[in-house]
């Protein structure tokens, strides 16, 4: 079992539908949970392979980042 | 071989040629045209030049050919090595990591500013002081910080207010680098209105920084910054003359240390540039900084009074920076600050790492904000913001955030991306592109965007009229002008302030 890693996307900054598409990207590597809260999409994620946690996290961040961008933002 | 003199050909009347030049931006600047390059080479061309270098007709035995076969413009002749060590130069604040580490010992503050940026507290509101242990979980954070050279810099509220917080983070942070010998230094941005000459001898003994606002002559001063006594400036101005004494009685050189100030430019200030420059000149500082105000804290709900247009800001630069310039002939020596930025990119090819002028900007990787409830943010503009509802630029706590969460952290990369000038609509087409530099936070403020609509910024209206003036200047070319602007690059370090190695 792995440690559960948080990421949280501001919803000021993040489109919901690019975290939850850069999510569907990554489902093969990790379990997710998905969460909102009035400031945030949270995303909690165990990794299949420990020893890609910090490189899972970064790519999914990278990856919600360049799909909001795509979409012309958070709105 | 020279080009024949000719007349200047209409731009519109140019028929470009593609496939000689290597890529470049231009603009018109005075009867100049600007072109720059990817790296930031820069030539100021006049018009048949810059036609004969756009329909791709320069001779090879000319000298224009051999300027811009020098400034890397020739597409036959472009070296790739050198413009990669160029950029690697400009962006060599990339690898440091966050080094300016701004702790906010209270909101407390004993002044009522009409702009404050900060968002202060009454005095009575002691629950807006940090405690030791939040400062000390901020500060071994900062030592987490890849960065060999860390600032901690003490602000508020009014710093002094909780003095002895400062002096328990300065022993703490001290203490503490004896395990890492980083070059710690310590600054604080303080009213003065509370010092006192125990505090002053603690201060300068622990080799503290100290840095002030001046918002020009008393009267205006005064008016902008209300203490109960009318008499902000007063105690502002004795305490600089007191402690520039007390730098020169420890055998410190006046010209390198003295208090810094800082200026805010309201509608007010525009009519006095004059004044507000002697009266810089008369306090010793050596540079004046004309900043534009922020949209932050009381400034957001006091804006009709007291902003302007920026057409009217930049008379009021030029006008300032000209007198200036004009007592640099006559042997006074006092610099503007944005200038200095500005030319030390432009002249020489390097970044002097101011955070809000650069490309990407420092929010989260080249500083971080540590409120005084342990709450971390990208910048002090978010602190700012949270004090005002908003928490966009809130990344974590100091009590359970690691450094790899803060500086990794999905608003950081967000941050990171929009203020990255290669990739931002408008600047990667402008000129300027090379020197500039955007700010997330107040494009977030200003326009609901990180990364803001530059035709409508005036954050970009500031920077791009600030670079007009300065390469207007560099088109002249005035032998004394070009010599002060020299001076304006040049950087004297100021080891005092460093702590001594443990």
């Amino acid at each position: 079992m792995t440690d559960v890693h948080e990421l949280r996307f501001s919803r000021q900054l993040y489109s919901g539908e690019a975290v939850d598409q850069a999510v569907k990207a990554f489902a093969r590597f990790a379990a997710f949970d998905l969460e909102q809260t009035d400031d945030h999409w949270v995303v909690r994620m165990r990794p299949n392979d420990a020893n890609l946690a910090r490189r899972l996290r970064g790519e999914l961040g990278n990856h919600a980042l360049g799909l909001t961008v795509q979409r012309g933002g958070a709105k | 071989m020279n080009l024949p003199l000719q007349p200047a050909p209409s731009l519109v009347q140019l028929r470009p040629r593609a496939g000689t030049q290597a890529y470049f931006r231009w603009r018109a600047v005075g009867d100049r045209v600007l072109v720059t390059n990817l790296e930031g080479n820069w030539l100021l061309l006049t018009a048949p030049e810059f036609a004969a270098f756009l329909e791709g007709h320069v001779p090879e035995d000319s000298e224009l050919h051999a300027r811009l076969a020098a400034g890397n413009f020739l597409r036959a002749h472009y070296d790739v090595r050198a413009a990669a060590e160029r950029i690697r130069a400009r962006k060599s604040f990339l690898a440091g990591g966050p080094n300016l580490h701004i702790l906010v010992v209270t909101l407390r503050c004993n002044e009522t500013c009409v702009y404050c940026h900060a968002s202060r507290a009454n005095m009575d509101q002691v629950h807006t002081d940090m405690t030791r242990e939040t400062a000390e979980r901020a500060i071994d954070l900062v030592f987490r910080s890849p960065n060999p050279f860390v600032t901690i810099e003490f602000q508020g509220g009014e710093p002094l207010v909780n003095f002895e917080v400062v002096k328990h983070a300065i022993e703490y942070a001290v203490d503490q680098n004896r395990a890492h010998g980083k070059r710690l230094q310590f600054t604080m941005v303080s009213n003065f209105a509370l010092l006192d000459e125990a505090k002053l001898e603690y201060l300068i003994q622990h080799r503290v920084q100290l840095c002030t606002s001046i918002d020009g002559p008393e009267k205006l001063h005064n008016a902008q910054r209300k203490l109960p006594t009318q008499d902000a400036h007063q105690r502002a101005v004795r305490w600089i003359k007191r402690i520039n004494e007390a730098y020169t009685a420890n055998g410190l050189d006046p010209t390198l240390y003295h208090v810094e100030a800082l200026l805010t430019t309201t509608r007010e200030t525009l009519p006095l540039w004059k004044e507000v420059v002697d009266t810089y000149i008369g306090l010793g500082c050596k540079a004046l900084f004309l900043r534009a105000i922020d949209p932050f804290g009381f400034a957001d709900r006091t804006r009709q009074r007291l902003e302007y247009p920026r057409g009217e800001y930049m008379q009021f630069y030029r006008r300032a920076v000209d007198y200036m310039i004009e007592l640099n002939k006559q042997g006074v020596q006092i610099l503007e600050r944005y200038a200095s930025i500005f030319l030390t990119k432009i002249l020489r090819g390097e970044d002097p790492n101011f955070l809000d002028l650069r490309s990407p900007s420092g929010a989260g990787i080249g500083a971080l904000a540590y409120n005084y409830d342990g709450k971390v943010f990208t910048c002090d503009e978010g602190r700012m913001l949270h004090e005002m509802g908003d928490d966009t630029f809130h990344l974590g706590d100091v009590r359970t955030s690691s450094f790899r969460e803060l500086v990794g952290h999905e608003t950081v990369r967000a941050m990171t991306i929009a203020s990255n000038l290669d990739g931002q609509p408008d600047c990667v087409h402008c000129t300027y592109q090379p020197y500039c530099g955007t700010i997330p936070s107040f494009n977030h403020k200003s326009q609901g965007s990180i990364f803001g609509r530059m035709r409508e910024s005036n954050v970009c209206a500031v920077h791009k009229g600030i670079q007009d003036y300065l390469f207007e200047k560099l088109a002249e070319a005035d032998p004394e002008t070009l010599r002060i602007f020299d001076r304006w690059t040049t950087v004297r370090s100021r080891d005092h302030f460093v702590q001594p190695a443990p």
